[in-house]
């Protein structure tokens, strides 16, 4: 029967000829991924079991992203006690402060996330793995099963093929798009499933604006998001890492649960209001809102090509008064190479303030709103509380639009500062 | 709770979207890092009805619409619930929160359809998780569900995945009974 990659892809991690959707399955994971939020916390509950070995210590991979440095003495804590469980289990990958960035980034970036490859991580965004072709799935709290033993359940999940076709107008990034597809799925159509995209407008996309596509659908709670490995991406990954891999694609006439058509030329630029991330509508319809802080980063906004947009947009022009532009690269390699083509300069001269690369503002544990305050962002959560108070309000969209909004001091459609009428 | 997840109690009613972050639990107890049960549970569901964060006994039974759970899969609002002794039956939930309460050992039922018709705040009820079994005793209406598979069923008896990885690492000799 033919298949889907991501069905290929669990059937080979799990041994079986066949796996059909629904289906109760306990795969074994390439690389388990943890961040510095969760990890001591795991590896102390298997410690204090009397757990003397890991399943595959070779197989972990832990980050410093989401509190970094360290913002009090309780965070130092449980950063000195996850280096000392790296160093207790011999955890094969550890990536330290000055050397890290977003784990959902950092498992493309130094070649786990490899195409064909299984990732199982604690953390909700690493679907965005699926921009190379891996099979990326957050797990929760149910970690600890893969880390003692090598598995656990899954409910094998259906496919929805998302096929994008056509180009995108003046202003509109791949974002836009990314949100587009978000709320023409929506929650109720992503449930359990993976949501696969193809068509000419992802052939054609950067394999930064593929991991935007794959990281959104995170937010109406797809099990993950896939993009058949071409050879653009195959050189990507190539270029990457020297660690091997057997690229997997879907078959031609694979069975989807449901196949979705979107034409990328209508879409405008769009901004997603309060309260959820697929409460998608035209810029137009809340432009001239003031804000007070912008924020650009995240596994879903804080890519090279991101940096590459908000710069291109602050050169030669100043955040306006009153507002705070906060810039955070998503990994430390992003930061040097944006650093290297001067990007970060035009930033900082615009009146941006760059942030330790890493989750940053997204989780409000840096720059967070107060009451009454209201953010435009590249981040991936608008949720109420998100970043600081219940009482802000955050606006999402893409890095060209965000950037805009910092010298407008208020919310404005990116085309009127890229092609001003 | 019992071994057999068998639960009496009365009955709890909430309608769709009932979400995990600010419904099941307030999100800055997520946010101080607070994972001890005893100070979670005395906060279930507070955000959406104060009486049944003061009210609900063990055995009570939740039913909700669909969705239940939805968002962040932080796992305050499901240690809380779990530590109160009280069940859930639902319309549906999304696949994440659907992992969540099975890891933290949250007896539930889900994609019991229509079920919010069957049953009203005050009702007794019972809900035999194993099987799949929900009785209103109030109306006298009984109604079958395809329970959850047995694996699953597992964890959520042995107390949650923490707990279930411990019982495998014993049976496996990794670690001394």
């Amino acid at each position: 029967m033919e298949k889907t990659a991501v069905e290929k892809i669990l059937a080979r991690v799990t041994g079986q000829a066949e796996i059909k959707p629904g289906e109760i399955i306990y795969p074994e994971p390439d690389t388990i991924i943890m961040h510095d939020g969760h990890a001591h916390k795991f590896l102390r509950e298997l410690c204090e079991m009397g757990v003397k070995d890991l399943w595959h210590p070779e197989r972990i991979m832990i980050a410093m992203d989401h509190r970094v440095p360290a913002l009090n003495p309780s965070i130092a804590q449980s950063h000195k006690e996850t280096r000392e469980y790296v160093k207790k289990y011999n955890i094969g990958h550890f990536f330290d402060i000055g050397d890290s960035g977003i784990t959902h980034q950092l498992q493309i970036e130094r070649g786990f996330a490899r195409p064909g490859t299984f990732i199982v991580t604690r953390d909700g965004h690493s679907p965005t793995g699926g921009a190379v072709g891996c099979f990326a799935i957050s797990i929760g709290q149910d970690i600890l099963p893969y880390l003692a033993l090598g598995n656990s359940w899954l409910r094998v999940p259906e496919t929805l093929r998302m096929n994008l076709t056509g180009e995108t107008g003046p202003g509109v990034l791949p974002r836009d798009v990314a949100q587009s597809c978000a709320k023409l799925i929506g929650p109720d159509q992503a449930d359990n499933r993976v949501i696969e995209f193809g068509g000419a407008y992802v052939e054609n996309l950067s394999i930064d604006g593929r991991m935007v596509l794959c990281n959104i659908m995170v937010e109406i709670d797809a099990v993950s998001a896939f993009i058949n490995p071409d050879q653009k991406c195959i050189d990507y990954v190539r270029d990457l890492t020297d660690q091997p891999f057997t690229p997997v694609t879907s078959d031609d006439n694979a069975q989807y649960a449901e196949t979705l058509e979107l034409d990328v030329s209508t879409i405008e630029p769009i901004v997603a209001a309060p309260p959820d991330p697929d409460n998608v509508m035209p810029i137009s319809s809340v432009a001239g809102k003031q804000i007070h802080q912008i924020f650009i980063g995240t596994c879903a906004g804080g890519m090279l090509d991101d940096i590459r947009a908000a710069a291109s947009i602050l050169k030669g022009r100043r955040v306006a008064p009153g507002v705070r532009a906060l810039v955070a690269p998503s990994t430390q390699r992003i930061l040097e190479q944006a650093t290297k083509e001067g990007l970060i300069s035009t930033l900082t001269q615009a009146g941006a303030t760059i942030m330790v690369p890493g989750c940053a503002a997204c989780s409000g544990s840096t720059g967070p709103l107060a009451d009454g305050e209201r953010c435009m962002t590249t981040a991936t959560s608008n949720k109420p509380g998100r970043m600081g108070s219940k009482n802000a309000e955050i606006y999402i969209a893409n890095a060209e639009t965000v950037a805009a909004s910092a010298v407008a001091g208020k919310i404005i459609d990116p085309r009127d500062i890229v092609s001003p009428s | 709770m019992t071994e057999a997840l068998i639960f009496e109690g009365r009955c709890w009613t909430f309608g769709d979207d009932v979400s995990n972050d600010d419904g099941l639990m307030d999100r800055n107890f997520f946010r101080n890092r607070i994972f001890e049960p005893d100070q979670l549970a005395p906060h279930v569901l507070e955000p959406l009805s104060p009486a049944f964060a003061k009210e609900a006994q063990p055995g009570d039974i939740i039913v909700a619409g669909k969705r239940f759970c939805y968002g962040n899969p932080h796992p305050q609002g499901c240690i809380g619930l779990k530590e109160r002794g009280i069940a859930a039956i639902v319309e549906s939930v999304q696949n994440t929160p659907y992992r969540l309460m099975v890891t933290m050992g949250v007896p539930f039922l889900p994609f019991a359809n229509d079920v919010t018709k069957q049953a009203n705040y005050g009702d007794h009820v019972r809900l035999d998780i194993a099987k799949g079994t929900f009785e209103n005793l109030t109306s006298g209406k009984s109604l079958q569900y395809e329970p959850l598979p047995e694996f699953l069923i597992a964890i959520i008896a042995a107390g949650g995945s923490k707990d279930h990885v411990k019982k495998r690492l014993i049976e496996a000799g990794k670690i001394p009974a």
